[in-house]
This record gives C-alpha cells, sequence and structure tokens, in this order.
C-alpha cells in the first residue's frame, strides 16, 4: 500500500494510530516513514504494543492451521471436471438438458446435485419411453419383422425415483396412457456423453424413440 | 541463423495463458490451474471448512471465473478475479447449507468455553482437524463481509489493494474490517487455546 492514504489517516502522529494503520503495520503495508512512525508509537505505548503482538500471533497460528493440500489426484479429477463443466454447459444452451458425469467423488454435495438433475432429466426420459414402449392393451401387436420380437421395457416405474423437479420440467411426465402416438426425439445422440452403463441393462437405442428399429439396428 | 526463443507455458504471463485458453489451449488452462488451485482451494476451505465442500467451490469457480472472463475485462487480476468468484461461490454454498450448519456447530465440544485448551502445550495439543473446527467457529463470529476479508487477504495472500478491487471497497474499509475480524478472531479464540 501506498503512503498516501496513511497520511490522511494519521495526520497526528502524537495521537493513537487509527486501527487501519495498525492493521496495515502489521501486514507490512505501511511505507518505510509510517512505519518508522508506528513503531515509535508502539514503544512508547505498551499496551497497544501488546495487542499488536497478540494480533501477529493470530496470524501465525492461522498459518499453521493452514489446511492440507488435496492429492494431486484429487486435482487431477478437478481439472477434468472443469473441462468437462465447460462442454455440459455447451449441451445445456443447446439441448435445455443438463446431463450429468460420472464422478469419482460423487459422495460430495455439488455432485449430488448435478446427479439429482441427471436423474431428474433420465427420470423424464425414461417416463416417456415408458409410455410409447410400456405395455399397452390396445396397442396392435409388433409386426414379424420386429428385430426384437417383443416390446422393450428399458425401465420399471420402480426403477425411477424422482428427488426433485421444476416445475417447467413436469410437462414432460406421464402417468397411465401416452398421449403421444408420434415419435418423439428428447435428445440427440450428439447431446449424450454415455461414461459408463450397466450391461445388465437392456440394449439402449439412440434415435428417434417411437419409430420402429430397423433390421440393421436390431441385428447389432 | 537467427536464434528462435519459446516462452514455456508456466513461464507465461496470466493474460498469454488466457488467450491461449481461449483460442482452445487447454495446456494454458492447465497451467493456470496448477498456478492458483492451491490459493483457491485455502480460501475455500477456510470459507466452507470440508474438503470436499471446497473443491467443489474451486472446480465452481474456476469454471464461472473462466467462462465470464468478459465481466472481468482485465480490471485487476486474474488472481484477484478468480478469488473474488471462488469466495463468492463458496459463500452461496455456505448460505444454502444455512441453519443446518449453524445448528451443527452450537453442539461442538472445543468451541466450549467453560473447557479451554491448549494449543502450544504438546500435552494438551489439540488435533488439526478439531483446531480446524475451532477456526471455523471461530470464523462465524465474523459477519460475512469481515470473514471473506479476512481470508481473502491472511489465506488468498491478496495485498490490500487487491483485496479491495475483489470485493469492490476502500482499501480503507479493507484494513478496518482486517483489524476487527483479527479482534473478534482473537477474543474468540484467546478463550479457547492458548495463542
Amino acid at each position: 500500500m501506498s503512503g498516501d492514504s496513511e497520511n490522511t489517516l494519521w495526520g497526528h502522529p502524537g495521537q493513537r494510530p487509527p486501527i487501519e494503520l495498525l492493521a496495515a503495520f502489521l501486514d507490512g503495508e505501511l511505507s518505510t516513514d509510517d512505519r518508522q512512525l508506528v513503531q515509535d508509537w508502539l514503544s512508547g505505548h505498551p499496551e497497544e504494543a501488546e495487542l499488536v503482538h497478540a494480533h501477529r500471533s493470530l496470524l501465525r497460528f492461522w498459518r499453521e492451521t493452514a489446511a492440507p493440500e488435496p492429492s494431486e489426484k484429487v486435482w487431477r479429477e478437478v481439472l477434468a471436471q472443469i473441462g468437462s463443466c465447460g462442454a455440459l454447459k455447451i449441451v445445456d444452451r443447446n439441448a435445455h438438458v443438463r446431463l450429468s458425469t460420472v464422478d469419482s467423488r460423487s459422495s460430495r454435495p455439488t455432485r449430488s446435485r448435478w446427479i439429482r438433475t441427471g436423474i431428474l432429466a433420465l427420470a423424464a426420459a425414461a417416463a416417456v419411453l415408458l409410455a410409447v414402449f410400456g405395455p399397452r392393451k390396445e396397442q396392435p401387436p409388433l409386426p414379424d419383422e420386429h428385430p426384437l420380437g417383443r416390446e422393450l421395457t428399458l425401465l420399471a416405474p420402480d426403477d425411477v425415483d424422482l428427488v426433485s423437479m421444476e416445475m417447467k420440467d413436469t410437462k414432460l411426465l406421464v402417468v397411465g396412457k401416452s398421449p403421444l402416438e408420434e415419435p418423439i426425439e428428447l435428445l440427440a445422440k450428439e447431446d449424450v456423453t454415455l461414461h459408463n452403463f450397466n450391461k445388465d441393462i437392456a440394449p439402449m437405442i439412440i434415435g428417434p424413440i417411437g419409430a420402429s428399429p430397423s433390421k440393421d439396428q436390431g441385428s447389432k | 541463423m537467427g536464434m528462435i526463443t519459446a516462452v514455456s507455458p508456466s513461464a507465461a504471463s496470466d493474460e498469454e495463458l488466457l488467450a491461449k485458453h481461449a483460442a482452445g489451449d487447454r495446456e494454458a488452462l492447465e497451467v493456470l490451474f496448477q498456478r492458483y488451485r492451491g490459493v483457491a482451494y485455502r480460501v475455500a476451505y477456510r470459507l466452507l471448512g470440508q474438503e470436499a465442500d471446497a473443491l467443489d467451490a474451486v472446480q465452481n469457480g474456476f469454471v464461472k471465473a473462466l467462462t465470464h472472463l468478459s465481466a472481468f475485462q482485465g480490471r485487476s487480476s486474474f488472481k484477484t478475479w478468480l478469488l473474488r468468484v471462488i469466495s463468492n461461490a463458496a459463500l452461496d454454498m455456505g448460505r444454502q447449507r444455512g441453519r443446518r450448519e449453524i445448528r451443527s456447530l452450537d453442539g461442538l465440544a472445543p468451541g466450549d468455553p467453560d473447557s479451554p485448551l491448549t494449543f502450544h502445550d504438546p500435552t494438551l495439543r489439540l488435533e488439526q482437524a478439531d483446531l480446524r473446527q475451532l477456526i471455523r467457529e471461530a470464523l462465524f463470529s465474523l459477519s460475512e463481509v469481515q470473514r471473506q476479508t479476512f481470508i481473502l487477504h491472511a489465506d488468498g495472500e491478496l495485498s490490500y489493494r487487491e483485496v479491495a478491487d475483489a470485493l469492490d471497497i476502500s482499501v480503507g474499509t479493507v484494513m478496518s474490517r482486517l483489524f476487527y475480524a483479527r479482534q473478534k478472531l482473537r477474543a474468540y479464540l484467546a478463550q479457547r487455546i492458548d495463542l
């Protein structure tokens, strides 16, 4: 800190220095002249010198109790997340759907929030998938050429837990018979990054939902 | 033959690295991150008191600082801008925890003024974790602006001028807040440990 403000703060060196000046003295932010003035004053006022000493002890204590640094592995994870967060924001703007990323620090609160958001998006998608692919008695049987030969249920209703949902997203939920008879495309495949999946889960279909898969798709 | 000199990324200025990052240079981000991750973490940790939360604040802060560089506009150093964003992010997270946090602090044993503990006496030395918890309590005895000012200076290693820039306040206000913050911290801690 330069000495210009100190002159206005302490216009009468015979008086007690303003507290601001004592703070600056402690932090080494005074000019040489002002520092000497404060030093001279403290030498004649032991009670004030004790106060400065107490503050200095506090600062030493503060440094001694600094937080331990995370490991290099943790830092690499954070850096990776920073990179992927930038990518997610682009997806956000384009698709208006926020997807979570798999994170080894998934127990952390903000991770949980992202995961909840991801679950929300997936749950909404799953609900529509259920409505489109789920059992419907009045629906005609699949044609013989259907590659799977049966209806495909990705998730049962019990498999989906809605943790939270914004009001504007509730329109995506479908309970009961689907009002949708036409193919619906919730996400383009380039909007989805698949980090991991459970092989025990039924095969995933990336493409227009509700459309009959072609033979090529079924053979993969 | 002329000599070709190349500036190592680690020796580049923040401004050069930011320009490279904006052009898609991944390494520039890594260098910036390595340069400021430690100080960013110390600030976030003091404000939040937990490693996981502090890492979240660092992560979110870096993302926000880099994606809102237009708001930065070079008015101060990148470090000042980054620590401003990270400390604000950490305070937001702290507010979200709100009353739950305060309630949990109320029941902490190390803060009990009836059982003073000696820091410098090896036989009665508090564990580091207990000390950090005690420090958290002491920090919560400060107002939010005092807490942020003190931490940006003490842990963020920002000068008075930089703290003033980060918080849009005068240098005199920084000095005043620092003095009273130390007074309060000292008073709180001195009742419980030997400083």
